[in-house]
């Protein structure tokens, strides 16, 4: 018994002693994303508070390229020590693996949840000469007009491409897919009169709805946006309805000690729930999400699965 | 401009006017006026460093900072342009062509003096426009939609035209090769990956410094070290005088100077089309409507260097447009500054042009004010700084080429980066050598992802209705002009010179080819390669790759032709290789003539092997310890400096360069062997450079 204790507290010692001393030296946050994205914002607002409640600045990577690969490997090949942590929109753990055939990662085993940082909201926008007043009304619309009406997204195979395909096999009808370069694009689009309708974040959709050329017909969350309350979710609608993941989240490599993740995590959810951080995020448009590691670990698991469905329904093959 | 707008601006005036925030303005434009002075770091480097700090400031102040600090790299950036061929950003390719041309004649000064004027000048003309559009930002913004942009691209790709007027095939040939280098990555329309040869790194595309500064700035270094000389033989002794020279040329070309300008500005405001290719069409544009261009562009005109620095200055006001109207972010840097926008609670769209107009001639005088200031603190060091081009081409060539490596790396920290940059430095410098023109290859990456983007979304969208829109035909008509002026010109050259009647005789060559012919001939061989190993993507994937190649083909071809298979005149010259006839090396008579092919040969090589040792030295010990090492062991036994010069350059340009991007900037290093031999060193923040 005596043994075993001793056993025991050998093999937790260092790991004490690493959380007790941790962080002795500069974070790493990788963002596998060009300066000035979602994922990049989100790191810099953290980056100030998150470095004070840890005692060490956090340095602030961007390793772009293929589809956030790049960084996400970086990450998952660096010592598990807590120095070196991954900023990412839910798409690196929860959609790449779909589209691509290989990757040099395994997702799901190569990391360690430490916590969801924001989301955003999706919003459906339709040109305001569009003769629709009502999310039902768009349908009916769509329906009447098959395969005629189209809608921009910031990307192709973009978590706002998904939502629209799997509102296509939810409302039962047929509208053409129209990629742009990035949300602000697509939403432009909308007010110019160019594309009827755009699927995208509140954050590209308000400049827009401002200008009065354009309006909201209905929000993709779960939850309606308390900026426009009389506009309702889909869901209400399609019970059956769920968004595709469009958050941001913090991890580390696989095998990330327990004391420092706890500690990254309480550090972060303290950051995120700062008045003055919250204020920042839900000015750019995302709504922060706190959450333990376990909770985090569940919206990937659940992300991983509306992925898989949503892409099989858009019939994208890996590259 | 009514009174209320008027009283927003003089409003907006004092806001700025307080002595904390413009401090704070002046405080980004000397982090900015560095950062463009060094090849490959830019305003976006400085803007993601700064975004935290701004958000504990007053708003005002964290605006002005970044503004004053993304306008200025624009000014700098012509110092390395012109004094040693290096683009600073990529805003300043275009003004090496004729910069660097008057330093090596001794007239630095003059060419820094004239882009001071022209970059001060073109930054308030932007200013101006941004100022004065206000009211109409977002009808205006609106006018522009896919099937418009599309003709923009069209338009822009016809100016390759305008820069290269000495042969308009081979640049046509150039621009499709550089098209084809912007198809490499994901495929937008179908996902299908395009040459992207299964790594990760040209996933997202190739980035455009190691782009920039391979074609340009290594060839050009390269021949300086071939040729063994100092940039300059003379120094103006007057150098005070020649500054004022260059200011009196700018006002001498008070024209050009408003078109260029209004070219920057427009073109700014259109999202995508950046400062990677506003100074070439502007320089295109000088190109082709200047007097006497054909002759002197390229050699040293100082309207050349006028035409590139005000258009990328007067850009910065332009690109602000779709940010404050739509928070359409036009450029990386826009997309950060709309980061700052928004965490301050500013929302682009109708509160910046009515409730919050104040902020919005905030920018407005951020921008003008930055600028004036750059300009000025330019002026004060230019004398010194242009007695660099003094300096032993065995001290400067390692310098260069040691910050461009470390500069090109910093674009997305990734062994590719260096990788691409040699590979483009080496067929840059066949480019040069062979007299192809090299600024078409650079204006066809820009502009051929949006080229294929916005014409698939216009047909998606409108079928084929869109093509007789009026805008749309307009500037097709514009671009039609511009294109086949100079082609038929080039065609009928041929004719003409051989007097009227021709026949084509296929003639076997009576002598070995020249080099440009077996170039020419490699080209075709590497689009057929392209197109080959594309035959099997999806139709939409491989629409604009196949179309291009094919087109590059044709034009390289039909240079070939003309160039190479006699067109005989009628009238009995014996048919043959007319090679004699073609003045090789049009542009720079004569480094072969010089030294002779083999000296040229052989010291290319050379510095092709100091470049790999480099790269060599960077894969074992670190790209920053390599650094070092690789300045001293040039200077020393390439140069033949003594060991106190070699010691003391060396150590204190890395001193400087390790204070900036290890410290500064926190560039995290390639692995390096030996950091993986010595993990620990990797855990000590001040050595963790390998």
């Amino acid at each position: 018994m005596k043994l075993q204790a001793l056993v025991v507290l050998c093999a937790a010692a260092p790991a004490a002693a690493l959380a007790q001393a941790f962080p002795a030296k500069p974070i790493r946050l990788v963002v596998p994303y060009p300066v000035g994205g979602t994922a990049d914002v989100m790191a810099r607002v953290l980056q100030p508070r998150l470095g004070a409640a840890l005692g060490q600045p956090v340095v602030v990577e961007n390793r772009a390229g293929g589809n956030t690969i790049v960084g996400a490997d970086l990450v998952a090949k660096s010592a598990p020590d807590g120095y070196t942590l991954l900023l990412t929109t839910a798409a690196t753990h929860t959609l790449v693996q779909y589209t691509n055939k290989s990757l040099p990662y395994d997702p799901i085993k190569d990391f360690t949840p430490v916590s969801a940082a924001g989301r955003s909201r999706g919003y459906i926008v339709v040109n305001a000469a569009l003769p629709v007043g009502s999310f039902k009304e768009l349908i009916d619309y769509a329906k009447r007009y098959p395969g005629k009406l189209s809608y921009g997204t910031p990307n192709v195979a973009s978590s706002f491409h998904l939502s629209g395909v799997l509102l296509e096999e939810a409302a039962g009808v047929k509208w053409v897919h129209v990629p742009y370069k990035g949300g602000a694009a697509a939403m432009r689009a909308v007010a110019s009169g160019e594309i009827p309708m755009s699927i995208g974040s509140n954050g590209s959709g308000i400049p827009v709805l401002q200008t009065g050329r354009a309006k909201l017909i209905a929000v993709l969350d779960a939850d309606r946006d308390p900026r426009f309350p009389d506009v309702p979710t889909v869901a209400e609608h399609y019970p059956g309805f769920e968004r595709t993941a469009d958050w941001t989240g913090i991890y580390g490599p696989a095998g990330l000690p327990r004391p420092v993740v706890s500690r990254l995590n309480a550090d972060i959810v303290a950051a995120l729930k700062a008045p003055d951080t919250a204020e920042r995020l839900g000015n750019v448009g995302l709504v922060p999400i706190p959450s333990s590691p376990g909770e985090f670990a569940g919206m990937i698991a659940r992300a991983v699965k509306v992925h898989g469905r949503a892409v099989q329904v858009a019939g994208i093959k890996p590259e | 401009m009514d009174a209320d707008a008027l009283a927003m601006a003089f409003k907006a005036l004092a806001i700025i006017a307080d002595p904390g925030r413009m401090l704070y303005l002046i405080g980004g434009v000397l982090i900015g006026l560095v950062l463009g002075i060094v090849p490959g770091l830019g305003g976006l480097i400085g803007l993601s460093i700064l975004l935290p700090f701004t958000f504990s400031m007053d708003p005002y102040a964290a605006l002005a900072m970044m503004l004053g600090l993304s306008a200025v790299t624009v000014t700098s950036d012509a110092i390395p342009a012109v004094l040693f061929s290096v683009p600073g950003t990529v805003g300043s390719a275009a003004t090496v062509l004729d910069g660097f041309p008057m330093a090596k004649r001794g007239e630095a000064g003059r060419a820094l003096g004239a882009s001071y004027t022209a970059s001060v000048l073109g930054g308030l003309f932007g200013a101006l426009v941004l100022g004065i559009s206000i009211p109409i930002l977002r009808p205006l913004v609106l006018m522009i939609g896919s099937p418009e942009m599309f003709a923009i691209v069209v338009f822009g790709l016809s100016l390759i035209a305008g820069l290269s007027v000495q042969a308009p095939l081979k640049g046509m040939a150039a621009v499709c090769i550089g098209i084809l280098i912007a198809m490499v990555g994901e495929d937008p329309q179908t996902a299908t990956h395009r040459w992207t040869f299964d790594t990760a790194y040209l996933w997202d595309g190739l980035p455009i410094v190691p782009l920039v500064l391979g074609i340009f700035a290594l060839p050009e270094i390269a021949d300086l070290a071939i040729q063994r000389r100092t940039i300059s033989g003379r120094f103006n002794a007057m150098s005070g005088w020649s500054q004022l020279q260059g200011v009196r040329d700018v006002f001498q070309n008070w024209w050009l100077l408003i078109r260029c300008s209004s070219i920057g500005a427009l073109l700014g405001a259109v999202p995508g089309i950046g400062a990677a290719v506003i100074d070439w069409i502007a320089y295109g544009h000088a190109a082709r409507t200047e007097k006497g261009a054909d002759k002197t562009f390229g050699t040293g005109d100082v309207r050349g260097v006028i035409a590139s620095e005000c258009s990328n200055n007067a850009k910065e006001g332009g690109a602000l447009i779709p940010t404050i109207a739509f928070g359409v972010p036009g450029s990386a840097s826009m997309a950060l500054l709309l980061g700052a926008f928004l965490v301050h609670d500013i929302v682009p769209g109708p509160d910046l042009l009515s409730k919050r107009l104040d902020v919005t001639y905030t920018l407005v005088w951020s921008v003008a004010i930055a600028n004036i200031f750059g300009a000025g603190i330019c002026f004060v060091f230019a004398n010194q700084l242009a007695k660099i081009a003094l300096i032993r081409i065995g001290v400067l060539a390692p310098l260069i080429v040691g910050v461009v490596f470390i500069g090109v790396y910093q674009a997305s920290a990734n062994w590719g980066d260096l990788i691409a940059l040699m590979l483009f430095g080496v067929f840059g410098w066949f480019m040069k050598r062979m007299d192809w023109p090299r600024p078409p290859v650079i204006l066809g990456f820009v502009l051929g992802a949006l080229f294929e983007r916005y014409m698939f979304i216009s047909v998606q969208r409108y079928e084929f209705e869109w093509l007789g829109f009026p805008i749309v035909l307009g500037l097709f008509a514009l671009a039609l002009y511009s294109l086949l002026g100079p082609i038929l010109k080039d065609l009928n050259k041929e004719r003409r010179r051989l007097g009227g009647r021709v026949r084509i005789a296929l003639a076997p060559p009576t002598r070995a080819l020249p080099p440009e012919a077996i170039f020419t001939m490699f080209v075709v061989m590497a689009l057929g390669a392209a197109l080959a190993s594309s035959w099997k993507w999806p139709f939409d994937g491989k629409l604009v790759p196949h179309t291009v190649a094919w087109a590059g083909i044709l034009f390289a071809t039909l240079h070939f032709f003309s160039r190479y298979v006699a067109l005989a005149p009628a009238a009995g010259v014996a048919p043959g290789v007319n090679a004699a006839s073609v003045p090789e090396e049009t542009s720079e008579p004569g480094i072969v003539r010089e030294l002779g092919l083999r000296t040229v040969l052989e010291r290319a090589s050379g510095f092709l092997a100091w470049c790999l040792f480099y790269l060599g030295a960077t894969a074992v010990i670190g790209l920053l310890p390599a650094m070092l090492v690789f300045l001293v062991a040039y200077m020393r036994f390439q140069g033949r400096e003594s060991w106190r010069t070699t010691l003391a350059v060396s150590v204190g340009a890395w001193v400087f360069s390790y204070l900036l991007f290890h410290r500064l900037v926190a560039v995290s290093w390639p692995q390096a062997l030996l950091g993986d031999w010595l993990p620990h060193l990797r855990s000590i923040e001040a050595l963790n450079l390998f």
